[in-house]
Parts: structure tokens; sequence; C-alpha cells
């Protein structure tokens, strides 16, 4: 369809003048509410000492301490948190790339027995949740003796992630056409030539997409950090965090700066692949 | 490609050589899932079962079962009013903060569907809410709450709504409503993009012929644009249900379920059981009526939502 007739057509389709102006505004008001509160964090995160305890409190610091960036690593031990939520992260992708990987594609391309009671295994464990599985997991990590370690995080985060990121990269492998599958069957490629050498690279989208989504998940995981992790110096930023604000004043402009630098990387990665992002999971809902 | 489909007659009658390319060829599938299947097997179905089993045991705190114990776990919780006041919050909680924000989430994907100026950027904000660690947010909102130099009580101020702060979180009338709008606040974003992605899936034919039978704005929507939805916002709204159901970290970030329990949902009380009072076995009991709460509603929810898409 052509650029004017798509223009048209959307004037149609968003109805009348002044019901488009209120929808306009209602959206504004809502925008700003979800977005507010991260201005807040940054004008504190950027306040100095005094401007943080002005009263009353001011929308932007009149006393400006970008040295605050530097203050929070010396204050809160920073570098290591982020170090273990790194190494738990990574290792719990990697986990994911392993397992996922080649089970999504056995699943979309393949045809073998217990498949489908796989796939609703998959499906059904999406309800599962940390809480509800915490405290056998505790004993399980007590039994394995891996409290206070990162192979506890990285196994339960890794694995609660599995179910989705199989689900995305199932969606994708499924979109892949049949002539690849049928080419490489002709010329006798078995199963496992045939994922690394077709499958994987036509699948990188997908593949990026929910391997992307368990590094968050293990990222941002609170519960198992909070219950396996008691030892200071190997908690994730997480707990890290949490529990360095338990203690005494909590200087809430160092808080704000770490917490700003803590959602960085991840936003800006998020930034950049948006787009597959949102289609891989509706793609994986629609499925 | 092979099927492997064990058919003990066309088996026994063929040739040696196919037989082991069969076992081949179904080794590799297997191997394909295999890791997979393991990490599932004893990360989430051991420990669910181990809950199970826990559940009807003495245990100590150290998880260790000292003797059956039947269904004494379970009389202990539901004979606790704190446990009934928990399901009863839990109730409340997850049903306000899914309707408000299947509402909001989908009021921001159709919006954000139309062309216009800024569109990118204010997408490209949206996903801060959403990659923020929950920790990160709450703590956010705990620092906006603040009585003496939070944010909120300074807007209500200025909008002349307060004339004293209120500590907002200090308060069991105050607490769980913001904890609840919260929750709502940090699901908005990843509903709304996944329902934006749904929105633009589907055929801009069905809407060209709407159009041209005299369909316009508000009918479309209703007429056209919801039922060609509704696959992607019933399984959003399943998931929203489990996630918020399950939701721990806000509540037990603000409040540890406090002030006098007026904001303990099932997660937080559980959690208290389990990791403050060392009562692992009731704890198990009260994990396991979790597991059946979301059980039910799942599976009644995809019935009724199947049925209708039948129809």
């Amino acid at each position: 369809m052509n650029r004017e007739a798509e223009l048209s057509l959307d004037r149609i389709v968003r109805g009348s003048s002044l019901g488009r102006l209120i929808a306009r505004i209602c959206f504004s008001v809502l925008v700003l509410v979800l977005l507010g509160p991260f201005f807040v964090m940054l004008s504190t995160a950027i306040a100095s000492n005094r401007a943080v305890v002005a009263i009353p409190p001011t929308w932007l610091p009149d006393q400006i301490a970008f040295s605050n960036f530097r203050e929070a690593f010396t204050v809160i031990p920073l570098s290591r948190y982020f170090l273990n939520s790194g190494i738990i992260a990574g290792g719990a992708t990697a986990l994911n790339a392993i397992a996922a990987v080649p089970a999504a594609f056995a699943l979309a391309r393949l045809r073998f027995r217990g498949r489908r009671a796989f796939l609703i295994f998959i499906i059904a464990t999406q309800m599962i949740s940390p809480v509800v599985l915490l405290i056998a997991s505790f004993k399980l990590m007590l039994v394995l003796h891996l409290l206070n370690t990162y192979w506890a995080l990285i196994l339960m985060d890794g694995t609660i992630s599995l179910p989705i990121t199989i689900w995305i990269m199932t969606a994708y492998f499924s979109l892949i056409p049949q002539e690849v599958q049928d080419a490489a069957t002709l010329d006798g490629v078995r199963a496992w030539r045939m994922l690394k050498d077709h499958f994987v690279p036509l699948g990188v989208p997908g593949i990026v997409t929910a391997l992307i989504f368990s590094f968050v998940i293990a990222w941002n995981e609170f519960v198992f950090a909070l219950t396996f992790i008691t030892n200071p110096t190997m908690r994730p930023l997480t707990t890290g965090i949490y529990a360095f604000m338990g203690q005494s004043q909590i200087q809430w402009n160092y808080l704000m700066a770490a917490s700003l630098l803590a959602i960085i990387p991840v936003f800006v990665i998020f930034l950049i692949v948006q787009k597959q992002l949102a289609s891989g999971l509706s793609a994986g809902a629609v499925k | 490609m092979v099927a492997l489909e064990p058919h003990t007659q066309t088996r026994r009658l063929a040739p040696r050589g196919r037989t082991t390319e069969h076992l081949k060829t179904g080794l590799t599938h297997v191997s394909l899932v295999a890791l997979a299947g393991l990490l599932c097997a004893v990360f989430l179905c051991y420990p669910i079962i181990d809950t199970f089993w826990l559940s009807v045991h003495n245990v100590n705190e150290f998880g260790q079962t000292q003797g059956f114990s039947g269904f004494a776990n379970f009389a202990t919780i539901f004979r606790d009013p704190a446990f009934r006041g928990s399901v009863l919050r839990s109730a409340v909680w997850t049903v306000v903060v899914v309707g408000v924000t299947t509402v909001l989430g989908l009021f921001v994907a159709v919006l954000l569907n139309q062309p216009w100026r800024g569109r990118a950027i204010v997408r490209g904000l949206l996903l801060l809410p959403w990659v923020a660690s929950l920790v990160v947010t709450t703590l956010l909102w705990q620092w906006i709450a603040d009585p003496d130099f939070g944010a909120l009580d300074h807007l209500a101020r200025t909008l002349g709504l307060i004339h004293t702060n209120i500590a907002w979180l200090g308060n069991g009338n105050y607490a769980l409503p913001l904890m609840m709008w919260i929750a709502i606040w940090v699901s908005v974003p990843p509903t709304a993009l996944i329902l934006l992605a749904g929105l633009q899936g589907l055929d801009r034919d069905v809407y060209e012929a709407a159009s041209l039978d005299g369909t316009r704005g508000s009918r479309l929507f209703l007429d056209v644009t919801l039922p060609l939805l509704r696959p992607v916002l019933t399984v959003t709204v399943l998931l929203n249900v489990i996630f918020v159901f399950n939701s721990f970290p806000i509540i037990w970030i603000l409040t540890e379920g406090g002030p006098l329990g007026s904001t303990n949902t099932l997660p937080t009380y559980m959690y208290n059981l389990a990791f403050e009072l060392n009562e692992m076995g009731a704890a198990a009991a009260v994990a396991v009526v979790m597991f059946f709460i979301l059980l039910a509603f799942s599976t009644l929810y995809t019935r009724l939502a199947w049925r209708n898409v039948a129809r």
C-alpha cells in the first residue's frame, strides 16, 4: 500500500478530532506519570548531600554534584556487585544458549516421541514462580553445598528463564522456510550439523532476543539472591543495594546514582533490540 | 526426515541397518533436548515435588523432614487469620493490578500504534520501568514516598491536595494502594509493548474493508481491533496474572508485609513463615496452596478464552 493511502486510512482509524484530542491529553498525562519517577531519580542522583535533604524539597537540586557517581562506588561496594551480577547473568545466559537453542530447534523442526508432552511441559512451567520454588530449591542448594556460590544463582536463574527462551526460539525456528530443512536433509545432514550450519545463522534475531531475556531475568532476579546468598561479597546488585540501604542512614543521592548506573547497561541493550524483542514476544504469544 | 513413530510390525520387518538408523536418529533427537530437560527436571520439577512432600511432613529449620504429618501444616495455616487476610489481599492485589494494567496498557499501545512525531522516543523511554530491576524501581518509589523529602508529598502539597505530609508507607490505609500503583506502574510498559507488537501484526486489509463498510473510530476499535487482538490480549492477561500474583520484591522491600501485617500477600506471608519464623512445613503448605490457586485460574481462564475464540 502506498504512503498516501496508508495515511488516509490512519485518519479513518483514528476517529473524530475531539475524541482524538481527549485521547492525546490523557496519553500525555499517563506518559508523564510513567516517566516522572525517573526524572526524580535523575535529579536526586545529581543532588549534593545538602540539596538532597532540602526542606521544602525542590524539583531540581540547587547544588549539583556529579561526583555522586564516583562517590557511590566508594560508599557502596558497587564494582563488586556489578562483577557478581555480570558473572551470574552471563552464566545464566550461557546456560540458556547451550540448553535452549537445541531444544527449541528439536521442538520446532523435528518429530519425535514425547515432543507434544515436552511442549505442554514447557508451557506449564511458565506458571511456576520463583516464590513457589523457593523453599525446596533452598533445601536443594543446601544439600548440593551451593549456597553462597555463583552456581546456585546461575543454575536457578538459568533454569527459570528456560521455558520462556525455548518458547521464543521455537516460534522463530518455526518461521524458517521448510526448504532449508528439506535441502539439508537431502544432503544427508544430521540434526546437530543442520542446527549449527543452517538454523543458528538464520535464527540469530530470535536467539538473541531470547538470550537477552534470560540475561535481564538473571540481572534483575531478587528472591533467589536474597535467599541463597548471605555472604556480603557474593551479593549481586539487586540484593547488594537492598542490603546496603538496610544499614544506617540511607544516602539517597548515592543510591539513586548507583541505581541509574545499574539501569543504563540493560536500557541500552533493550533500546538496540526493542523491535525484535516485542515481535519475538508476540510471536511467542500467538503460537 | 525420519519420523520416529514406533510401529512394532514394520520395525520387526525392517532390515537391521534401518533399525540402527532409527535408533541413531532417536538418540540425536534426545540429545538435542537432553540438557534443557535435565535442568527443568532438577531445578523446576524436583523442587515442586519436594514442596508437596514437605507440606505433608514435619520439617525442621534446615528443611529436613521429621515424620509424616498429614494435613497438619494446612490446618495450621488455615487457622491463621494472617493467612486468610493474605489470601484476600492477594486476590484484590491481582485483580486490581492486572485489570488497571490491561486497560492502561491497551490505551498506550493503541496510541503508540498511530503515527506522530516523537513516538519512537516515547516508546524507547517506556522501556525504563521495565528494564530497571524491581529492586531499583521499588527503592525509587520508597524515596518518592519519603515523608520528609519525597516528591509525592511535595507534589500533593504543590497541587493543594494535602496540607501536612503523609507517611505513605507507614500507614496501613495508604501502603497497599501505593504498592498496587507501583506494580501497575512497572507492568504497564511491557504490557503496552507486547500489545503494540500484536496491533502491528494485524492485517491492514481488514481495516480497509471495515472502513469501506463505513465503520469509524470507536466502533472500529470495538468491532474490529479488539476481537482480532484477542489471542495476544488473552496471553498477556494470563502472564500478568501469574507474574502479579507471585509478586514479591515490591512489598518485601517496602514493608516486609507490615505495618502489622496490613500489606501481607501470599508470597510475603510465605517468605516470612519460611525464613524468619523457620516454619518450613507450613510455608511449603502455603506454596502448595499458591500453586493450586494459579493452576485452577490458568485452567479455567484458558478454557473460557478458547471457548470464546472457537465460538
